[in-house]
């Protein structure tokens, strides 16, 4: 075939087959969608590092420097990495959305994934800083199964008596000694240590949430040796509407004490 | 005549607005790019020439399709050079079971080490020569590919950005890496270039 009879042979295909250029509007829709898809990973992006770094300020780093036998070890568990493995996820996903778009594939590779990085964390923080974060973790953990699973967060550690973490609510108080239920609706008689400590400003009232530190005794007994008041950090499954009811429970469960306990009671920081 | 010599003078965006109404004037610009096209398709593919036809004629009609697409802000040479590209490499698989051919006989395959080495003081003989259009031919298409399009088809950075789809930067490190891989491969054999 010659180039002469190519151009005749393709014009001649173009006629007899009726092919028509393809309309302009299907190449805009399609320049479209992949924007669309791009912003629509990055805000789920901006989500989830909302999401993350309100788990981050979950944390009682303090906690850890307290707790028996170096619970460091412990701290890895807590961190957000199912956020952060989204976090990846959606990244990939905007990295190959960008390169779809018509001038995509101008920019190198590390400029488009730095700009990622620095857009959601910058507007994730501002996200986290309306309360955004705690909005998504919250929706995650009431709604999502399998969440709580992978993202057990604080109150799971201070479910965890045998190794030295508790945490409830306060029934009452004494100048030794106080009761609290726990996270699981079980009673507790905290007995405090000779030389216990206690970090945060501590105006023990009834209902508060403490979190403690210390042995299980056995018999759903604990002796305190670290007493943490963090109202600052509340945790998933104390929210008051959840415990409705205990009050009632707790009271006819010490009705058979014979100690007398004080109704209020306040601790100076050490 | 009046016609063809008024086809001529017009640029490829005007000749495009026509084409997009009219498949004759089609003809125009496919008249303007069918050579350049032919064998660009015929040094990355190595193919015979029927079967670099065969590819041609796909991708005018590709071109044609796709013109509602294409990019003004862009060459229209960027972007026919990119749909040939994408067809051979979309094709490879089919392309790869045709039997190959030498590159270039013409020897414009020598562009690529020119502009390095003195090919007349550099290159002790003809069997050197062979040597590197048998490396050249041998290295993955990645390589070959922004190497043909630098030296031999004259494409600026720009250019080769727009038809590969790949950031400026990337095209360079390619073309060090291919001259590099030319280099080793030479040594291997015997003999220094760069």
């Amino acid at each position: 075939m010659t180039m002469k009879n190519l151009i005749e042979k393709t014009v001649s295909k173009l006629k007899s087959e009726h092919i028509k250029p393809l309309p302009r509007w299907r190449f805009v829709a399609v320049n479209f969608l992949y924007w669309f898809l791009v912003v629509l990973a990055a805000v789920f992006s901006i989500l989830a590092v909302a999401a993350g770094i309100h788990l981050l300020f979950q944390i009682d780093w303090e906690a850890f420097r307290y707790a028996p036998g170096g619970g460091w070890r412990n701290l890895f568990f807590y961190l957000p990495y199912l956020w952060l493995m989204i976090l990846v996820g959606l990244g990939f996903l905007v990295f190959h959305f960008v390169r779809k778009t018509q001038q995509g594939y101008r920019h190198r590779n590390l400029v488009i994934i730095l700009s990622f990085l620095a857009l959601v964390t910058a507007v994730g923080s501002a996200a986290n800083f309306v309360k955004m974060g705690k909005i998504v973790d919250d929706f995650a953990y009431h709604q999502l199964p399998f969440y709580r699973d992978f993202m057990p967060g604080m109150e799971h550690m201070w479910q965890r008596p045998e190794e030295g973490f508790l945490a409830g609510r306060i029934v009452s108080m004494g100048q030794s000694k106080m009761s609290i239920i726990d996270l699981k609706n079980s009673a507790w008689e905290v007995v405090f240590s000779q030389d216990m400590q206690t970090r945060g400003v501590l105006d023990l009232n009834k209902n508060e949430i403490v979190r403690i530190i210390g042995k299980d005794q056995g018999e759903n007994v604990f002796e305190a040796t670290v007493l943490i008041f963090a109202p600052e950090h509340p945790m998933r499954g104390f929210e008051d509407d959840e415990r409705g009811g205990y009050r009632e429970k707790d009271e006819r469960n010490f009705k058979n004490r014979k100690e007398d306990f004080s109704e209020s009671f306040e601790m100076e920081l050490r | 005549m009046k016609i063809k010599e008024d086809l001529e003078k017009k640029t490829d965006q005007q000749l495009v607005e026509l084409a997009k109404k009219d498949p004759e004037m089609f003809g125009a610009l496919m008249d303007r790019y069918q050579k350049p096209l032919f064998f660009y398709i015929k040094r990355i593919s190595q193919l015979s020439n029927d079967d670099v036809e065969d590819l041609l004629q796909d991708i005018f009609v590709k071109i044609y399709l796709n013109i509602n697409g294409y990019n003004c802000q862009m060459k229209f040479s960027s972007w026919a050079y990119r749909i040939s590209h994408n067809h051979v490499v979309d094709n490879f698989r089919k392309i790869a079971a045709r039997p190959k051919i030498a590159l270039n006989e013409d020897d414009s395959w020598l562009k690529i080490i020119r502009s390095d080495v003195d090919l007349e003081k550099d290159l002790a003989n003809k069997q050197d020569m062979g040597a590197i259009r048998d490396i050249i031919e041998k290295m993955p298409l990645k390589y070959r590919e922004v190497l043909i399009l630098r030296f031999i088809e004259d494409k600026d950075y720009e250019e080769i950005m727009d038809i590969l789809q790949k950031p400026k930067g990337t095209v360079a490190t390619l073309i060090a890496r291919g001259k590099k891989m030319i280099q080793k491969e030479a040594k291997k054999k015997g003999f220094e270039i760069f």
